[in-house]
């Protein structure tokens, strides 16, 4: 059996979603079939709900704003933005709105607002259509943010947000959509052994080719890009032997990183590794942590491994040279593990 | 809408509600300077009129979304001077434990209030999504003022309210200033013109006279409750204070005495038997000095 691609498999879980509840509605912009949205994520999901699957015009703040007003009212809105790059336009919905509401107005209200959004280069879209702008919500008070990635279903995720006390922010990288999840069979015929667990209360899993005590060097990454380490991975232990323990969190902001550092203490070398800018960014901030909580287990400093500062250029040759590439992973990581 | 709301027993009630927010919120600077309340305040002096008359068309089921100056709203709605005032003094027993305090007040299922001008349009028209789709019947009026129509949300709310003929009210408190500035510097044509290009159905109240606001409020809210879509009520009023609190005067004095000349209250006032709207008045002043005098409110000045 051919396993289901990211954007099957997050079809799947809005349907049965919309299914189960009456409460859930998902509104965006051009998600009506036949079109079923900029990335078809909510292909057919008009035609079986189409008094809850709502498209909207062309309106970031309105739509994020509406459903916020729809979460207060009891109703469990996801919204979807149509590119990343467009959250900026509802920011002060979630910034001045949502995460405020259930904390000022002293937990008598609830604002579950889930915001599912593409990020991400790798197809030459330009400065305004490829960034990855989670960075940007990261220290925002109240607001739970989520990397969809391909070991972790989309189902449970969701309604858990759903369930959560504030808004939150589902980043989907634009590269997952097509990738396949992986099954278990798959991953072990593959050659990897792993390990899930807990961090923040979503799921992380931990992926290594070799038993992870024997590992040199733990990376942490998220989203997309975990696809692209495990080719670094494997690299990285065939030809270099060194051997990493990978591990891809689906939350981004969680409170405690214990169970993270439990893997980390053992191994003592560690590396952060974002598509993203770099500097002021989701490995900064760890890395931090892991300076501040696990230092004394540390051989070395944390690595913060990212994409170029500058702004992303369309010019798809330009654009590879901006992001982050396996064959400078497999350099920097080489030498981080010596 | 029965026609016994028109009795004398009934404005009587009306003009203690806006005498209430007036008593109220006129004893807010001494509070203030005092150091009982601290941070910021937005009075709503001289708009007490359309607030005490759109809460009174309202059902106990419909749902208001406010704005910065919101005190005028909350009391018009619940009477409850003592709960406000506590949420102002930072209280673990106000309405949001003293965590919202005076823009952010909130009665669940009922009275939502922020700081963002303009934000709170869109979260009242998913509100009215919401109320549509359950079928409640019940409506959302979501206040405004002529300063928030300089943000982009709110047009982009006006467009979706009318595109899905939602349950909302929109009510523009034009008080012809935004912060210090008039509105001629502000602001372009005319503010019904942007509410009429959406197809929104529009009345503009150039009075503060409670009997003519309160025929525009009715038909208005009688409207939005019949599924007929949105509706917007401009009302023109003066502000007859400063921006806040904290800041001075935004008005030269022959316009400030031009401004109380439209004055609600006096004109409420006239329309009422003298007797008994000095005995309102007593009334009310009378539970607000206990209020203000009460121990625990006094008890924070020694502290």
């Amino acid at each position: 059996m051919t396993p289901f691609t990211f954007r099957e498999c997050l079809n799947r879980a809005l349907d049965r979603i919309l299914a189960e509840d009456h409460r859930a509605y998902i509104i965006g912009e051009d998600i009506l079939d036949p079109y079923g949205g900029a990335f078809k994520v909510t292909a057919g999901l008009s035609t079986r709900y189409p008094e809850r699957v709502r498209s909207t015009p062309v309106s970031e703040a309105g739509i994020i704003g509406m459903s916020v007003g729809m979460a207060l009212a009891g109703l469990r809105p996801i919204v979807e933005i149509m590119f990343a790059d467009f959250l900026t336009l509802g920011f002060d919905q979630l910034f001045n709105h949502a995460t405020k509401f259930p904390y000022m107005y002293d937990g008598h209200v609830r604002c579950p607002v889930v915001v599912r959004t593409p990020t991400g280069a790798g197809r030459g879209y330009g400065p305004t259509h490829s960034q990855c702008p989670e960075k940007y919500f990261l220290g925002m008070p109240g607001l739970t943010v989520i990397a969809a990635n391909h070991y972790t279903d989309p189902y449970p995720v969701i309604k858990q947000l759903q369930n959560e006390r504030g808004p939150s922010l589902l980043i989907e990288h634009k590269g997952l959509y097509a990738q396949a999840m992986w099954t278990a069979e798959g991953l072990a015929e593959a050659g990897w052994q792993w390990l899930d667990f807990e961090l923040g209360g979503f799921p992380a899993r931990a992926l290594s080719l070799v038993e992870p005590q024997r590992c040199n060097l733990v990376v942490v990454t998220y989203g997309e890009f975990a696809r692209r380490l495990e080719g670094v991975v494997m690299e990285l232990a065939l030809e270099h032997e060194v051997f990493c323990l990978l591990v891809c969190p689906t939350s981004l902001n969680p409170s405690s990183l214990e169970p993270l550092w439990q893997l980390v203490r053992p191994i003592g070398r560690l590396a952060f590794v974002e598509e993203g800018t770099r500097a002021w960014s989701w490995g900064t901030e760890w890395a931090y942590r892991a300076q501040v909580e696990c230092g004394s287990s540390l051989e070395t400093s944390p690595v913060c491994l990212a994409s170029s500062a500058d702004i992303i250029p369309s010019n798809i040759w330009r654009e590879s040279e901006s992001i982050l590439t396996a064959a400078q992973l497999i350099t920097l990581l080489g030498k981080l593990a010596r | 809408m029965s026609f016994n709301r028109y009795s004398e027993e009934w404005l009587l009630d009306r003009y203690r509600r806006m005498f209430l927010i007036r008593e109220f919120e006129e004893s807010l600077p001494r509070l203030y300077r005092e150091g009982i309340i601290s941070g910021t305040g937005h009075l709503c002096l001289g708009q007490e009129a359309g607030t005490v008359a759109i809460s009174a068309a309202l059902e106990e089921t419909d749902v208001v979304f406010s704005n910065h100056r919101g005190h005028g709203h909350f009391l018009a709605l619940t009477g409850d001077a003592p709960g406000l005032l506590r949420e102002l003094m930072g209280r673990s027993d106000g309405p949001c434990g003293g965590k919202g305090g005076s823009q952010h007040l909130c009665l669940p299922r009922r009275f939502f209030s922020n700081g963002i001008l303009g934000g709170m349009i869109p979260c009242a028209t998913g509100y009215a999504l919401a109320q549509q789709a359950a079928g409640t019947g019940a409506i959302v009026v979501a206040f405004l003022g002529d300063g928030a129509l300089g943000e982009g949300v709110v047009y982009e709310s006006f467009n979706l309210a009318s595109l899905w003929r939602l349950p909302i009210l929109f009510v523009i408190e034009d008080n012809g200033y935004s912060q210090s500035t008039p509105k001629a510097r502000n602001l372009a044509g005319q503010i019904s013109s942007r509410l009429e290009a959406f197809g929104i159905q529009t009345q503009t109240v150039a009075s503060t006279d409670f009997l003519r606001l309160w025929s525009s409020v009715e038909r208005s809210v009688g409207q939005v409750r019949s599924g007929a879509g949105p509706c917007c009520l401009i009302f023109e009023a003066p502000r007859l204070c400063g921006h806040s609190v904290n800041s001075g005067e935004f008005a030269g004095e022959s316009e400030l005495v031009r401004l109380r000349k439209q004055d609600p209250l006096p004109l409420m006032r006239s329309k009422l038997p003298e007797e008994s709207a000095s005995q309102v008045e007593a009334e009310v002043h009378s539970v607000l000095q206990e209020l203000f005098n009460a121990p625990w409110v006094r008890a924070v000045h020694q502290s």
